[in-house]
């Protein structure tokens, strides 16, 4: 196992192994990582350093334990836990390199670590890096089976081979059908989860609000709305158990009537993966166009199966329009435990007792938390043991400083001890345009929450107390609106106290390069083949259509089959020169009346020269003797092909005697 | 038992069974076949499976990849037959074996243009030779081909197969050449027969052999060497195993003949003439042979002695 050539064969398949797990070792557990790590560097050493190779029980066992591993590490058999599997597996493969069949199954296998990548991560870097891995690991199949050929023309012959493939990809990819919902449920996966869980309590937003990650993006087909009004709704919360709020059991009816409001607003949504059930639309939304995708009575967006990919839907929003609320939820929106924040509901008795409807005490509400000096901070600190059964009464009158989620949740909590009906909401506020696209990117930081109160006429009314506390939150992001010492973020560590115009700017145009990678590759679907093909005058919804897509798609195959037949031919000095000259030197011999038969070696053919044409049998001698050498001698220099090339080009049957050498 | 599965499975692959059932190719008069190897088989099967997940999950990039992929897939069996074709064959004959032995042909594989790598020789499927013809685009090799009867062994074809570059296909073609090699008769030890006129009597020959030979020394024994010309007294004496060896005392020759060769066996009876061929001839004693009305007058040498070989190879064919 420790020799040079068994060494030179083997380490190829540790660099494609290595080269394809680097992406995917941010998105497996640290422990599976290290393991990796530990594992290719025991590998190393036994190449160079001789240590032993782990034998078929300690790697049977090692297997065992690492699959229990993998399967522990990461929450169960989601995609995460399949890839570290994969990984860890393929590690423990390089200690099996007996044969070459290991090695070319171990290197066949690197392809499915290579596009697990899907999973993670599709911008334009990363499906580039994926291609680049295509590439090497194709080099290395070829190498490892013929070690003749060096690793750098075995990659450049993967190149070629991908080049000639590329036209074939693009047409299948144009055309292959797609099916939007899958055949069977998807495995989780654990990295989509950044985004709103179906629960709030104190601090789940705030921690979400530090994450840079884009959370959708948004194209605004009619004249989009100021920046205080993109109120994005996603979930909407009925149930409080004293610490957190859930979405509860809810009548599953259609969106219930609204109140007309001011202006109507088209755009649509792309939102990025996040695992849960719900989209997002600007308050209030009406219509909805998206596949298995409906409104709920509470006009929230609701698709049937978790958002697992990159999903696209179109969305009608009426502006300042409300909803009118059910009689079975209004008792819903009333619910409080029986216990815990003794203080707060003193306060909300305090003003029910005086108070004459619902929106007079929603009035003293909103003046409690414009008097109380509370700090809007996206770090509120811990809650002390001693006061977790009450957070809503530590909140308000121990700490006073938190983020939405804070005010929200107690804004929620006092209306319904003060028997005014009141929803949490959850979602996103505001949003940034990104000058290069005409487009909005709305981020994790973004991410906000805000109350609605069912008002006197019975219809639910948006009050976010965070923008009473803090007013330029409504127009600015999260980040922003802080101005405190402790959100001294990555760049003002590296010097940078406000976010640099130029960073920016990149920013901005990195994302439009992106978005548009995204409309056009990552998020072709079947309603882009619809208007793919419609501009070729082609419905596919039709069968005819069908057969002409299909016709045509043989065709293009077809032709570039063909095309790639015609390539096939080799460089011009890739051509055999030594029977190049010795078959102009045959011609000419033809034409002195001496012709070879094909089956007439280079020494009959001599042979029969010096019977037929005794004249020419000087000159030719040479001529086949060298012949002889380079063709079947396997001794071969330039100098000789030098030679040849003059002798046989100087060779005149014709004339006798001229040349003489 | 895992292995041993693998194993018969890739013998499958490699085996001519699975040839049959491919198409034929005929591209300017040569005909090609092409079958996927087992490396094919695995590749094809994760291509399904990454299929089966970029559906399940309508993810466009896995799309992208499995496209990708199944096309190099699909171009590498263009590249490969690019490795194969217009290759020439030229070899020269075998030197002269014995039925039984293996044969070997000097061949010669010649590229027309570009350079070739793992380019399979074979006469048949248990002898193969991988050859790079990338020096002067030409390699040559020896190709081993067992002789099993007597005669002249003709070759009109060589197998020549590819998987360059991904390993994932295999095309062949057969390369026309003609080549041939002589195979003598497998040698059969037995007493040396030798024709004396018209007698064909067993004793008469063996009273004639002891009378007309006088013992002169012991030699290392040799293959072929019959019981009675064992020298048992040495081989008692510790000194191991030697013959005796009987000068002839008549300045004249052996002839040997088929006709006085006992048995009803034609190839058995050339067997035997071959060892005595190979007898007389390691022993400096002058022969001839008669096979029938042929009839090649006692001499000495190597050329009488190949081309009584010879005689015997090509009798009756």
């Amino acid at each position: 196992m420790n020799s040079h050539s068994d060494r030179s064969q083997t380490l190829p398949i540790l660099y494609t192994v290595i080269l394809c797990t680097l992406p995917h070792l941010i998105n497996i557990s640290v422990i599976a990582t290290l393991i990796c790590i530990c594992m290719w560097g025991y590998h190393l050493g036994s190449l160079y350093k001789g240590w032993p190779i782990p034998g078929l029980k300690v790697r049977t066992v090692l297997g065992t334990i690492l699959f229990i591993m993998a399967v522990l590490t990461h929450e169960g058999l989601t995609v995460e836990a399949f890839v570290a599997l994969l990984t860890l597996m393929i590690a423990l493969k390089l200690f099996e390199l007996k044969k070459l069949q290991d090695g070319v199954i171990a290197v066949i296998l690197c392809y499915f670590i290579i596009v697990s990548g899907m999973f993670f991560n599709d911008s334009i870097i990363a499906t580039f890096y994926i291609l680049f891995t295509v590439l090497f690991n194709t080099a290395v199949l070829i190498h490892i089976q013929y070690p003749e050929l060096q690793l750098s023309p075995a990659f450049s012959l993967s190149f070629q081979l991908a080049l000639r493939a590329f036209p074939f990809m693009i047409i299948l990819f144009l055309v292959f059908p797609r099916i939007q919902t899958g055949f069977w449920g998807r495995p989780e996966l654990l990295q989509n989860k950044t985004g709103f869980s179906d629960t709030i309590s104190l601090g789940t937003v705030a921690s979400l609000a530090q994450s840079d990650k884009v959370a959708f993006r948004v194209t605004f087909t009619s004249d989009p709305p100021p920046q205080d009004q993109l109120y994005w709704r996603g979930i909407v919360l009925w149930n409080f158990d004293g610490q957190t709020w859930k979405r509860g059991n809810r009548s599953r009816g259609a969106a219930s009537q609204f109140q007309k409001g001011t202006r109507k607003i088209r755009y649509n949504v792309t939102l990025e993966p996040h695992n849960q059930q719900w989209l997002f639309g600007i308050d209030l939304p009406t219509q909805l166009q998206a596949s298995w995708s409906w409104l709920r009575d509470d006009h929230s967006l609701y698709r049937r199966r978790p958002v697992s990919s990159r999903f696209n839907y179109t969305v009608e929003s009426y502006l300042g329009a409300r909803s009118q609320a059910r009689s079975p939820n209004i008792d819903l929106a009333l619910s409080l435990p029986s216990t815990g924040n003794p203080r707060a509901r003193d306060l909300a008795r305090q003003w029910s007792q005086v108070a004459g409807s619902r929106m007079e005490i929603v009035e003293k509400a909103i003046q409690f938390f414009k008097t109380q000096n509370i700090v809007y901070t996206l770090k509120p600190g811990a809650i002390p043991v001693s006061m977790q059964g009450d957070p809503i009464d530590y909140f308000l009158f121990s700490s006073r400083s938190g983020f939405c989620e804070h005010f929200a949740t107690s804004l929620a909590f006092l209306l319904r001890a003060a028997d005014v009906p009141a929803r949490l909401v959850g979602g996103y506020l505001g949003g940034a345009k990104n000058p290069m696209g005409d487009y909005w990117i709305i981020r994790q930081s973004d991410a906000h929450a805000w109350v609605e109160v069912l008002n006197d006429e019975n219809i639910w009314q948006r009050v976010d107390p965070t923008t009473i506390v803090a007013p330029e939150r409504a127009n600015l992001s999260a980040e922003q609106a802080i101005q405190d010492d402790t959100q001294a973020s990555w760049l003002s560590r590296l010097g940078f106290h406000e976010v640099p115009q130029w960073f920016t700017g990149v920013r901005n145009m990195w994302d439009f390069a992106n978005n548009k990678w995204n409309m056009w590759v990552m998020e072709y679907s079947i309603s882009s083949q619809r208007s793919l093909f419609s501009k070729i005058g082609i419905n596919i919804s039709l069968n005819k259509g069908i057969v002409q897509i299909v016709f045509i798609a043989a065709v293009l195959l077809g032709a570039t089959f063909f095309l790639n037949l015609v390539f096939l031919r080799p460089k011009k000095q890739e051509q055999d020169k030594v029977s190049q000259y010795w078959s102009t030197f045959c011609t000419k011999m033809q034409r002195a009346g001496v012709g070879r038969l094909p089956s007439q070696g280079p020494i009959l053919f001599l042979e029969k020269i010096k019977k037929q044409r005794q004249d020419l049998y000087d000159q030719a001698a040479p001529i086949v003797h060298l012949y002889i050498k380079l063709r079947f001698s396997g001794q071969y220099n330039d100098d000789d092909l030098a030679h040849f090339r003059s002798m046989t080009t100087n060779f005149r049957p014709g004339t006798q005697h001229d040349t003489t050498r | 038992m895992s292995t041993s599965v693998v194993s018969a499975i890739q013998q499958y692959f490699t085996s001519d069974r699975l040839h049959k059932f491919m198409p034929a190719i005929r591209i300017k008069t040569v005909t090609y076949r092409f079958h996927p190897t087992l490396y094919g088989v695995i590749f094809f099967g994760m291509l399904t499976a990454l299929l089966i997940g970029s559906i399940n999950h309508n993810n466009n990039l896995g799309y992208l990849l499995t496209f990708l992929l199944s096309s190099m897939f699909l171009v590498s069996i263009m590249l490969t037959y690019r490795n194969l074709r217009n290759i020439t064959v030229s070899g020269g004959n075998g030197r002269p074996v014995f039925a039984g032995q293996t044969t070997r042909f000097n061949i010669h594989l010649q590229a027309r243009e570009g350079k070739r790598y793992g380019v399979v020789a074979a006469l048949d499927h248990h002898h193969r030779q991988q050859l790079n013809l990338t020096h002067n685009l030409a390699a040559s090799t020896q190709l081993a081909l067992p002789a099993k009867s007597r005669g002249i062994l003709q070759v009109n074809r060589i197998f020549l197969s590819t998987s360059f570059p991904l390993g994932l296909f295999t095309w062949r073609t057969e390369a026309p050449v003609s080549l041939s090699c002589l195979v003598y008769p497998t040698p059969i030890a037995g007493p040396l027969h030798t024709e004396t006129g018209t007698g064909s009597d067993e004793d008469q020959h063996q009273q004639e052999r002891s009378k007309g030979k006088d013992f002169s020394g012991l030699l290392a024994y040799k293959p072929g060497d019959t019981p009675r010309q064992i020298h048992w007294k040495s081989l008692a004496g510790g000194k191991g195993l030697h013959s005796k060896f009987f000068e002839e005392q008549t300045s004249g020759s052996s002839l040997f003949s088929l006709q006085d060769i006992p048995g009803k066996d034609l190839e058995f009876k050339l067997s035997r003439l071959c060892q005595m061929i190979l007898t007389a001839d390691a022993r400096g004693i002058p022969f001839g042979l008669r096979l029938g009305s042929q009839l090649l007058e006692p001499s000495q040498g190597a050329p009488h002695t190949s081309s009584c070989l010879k005689a015997l190879s090509l009798y009756g064919q």
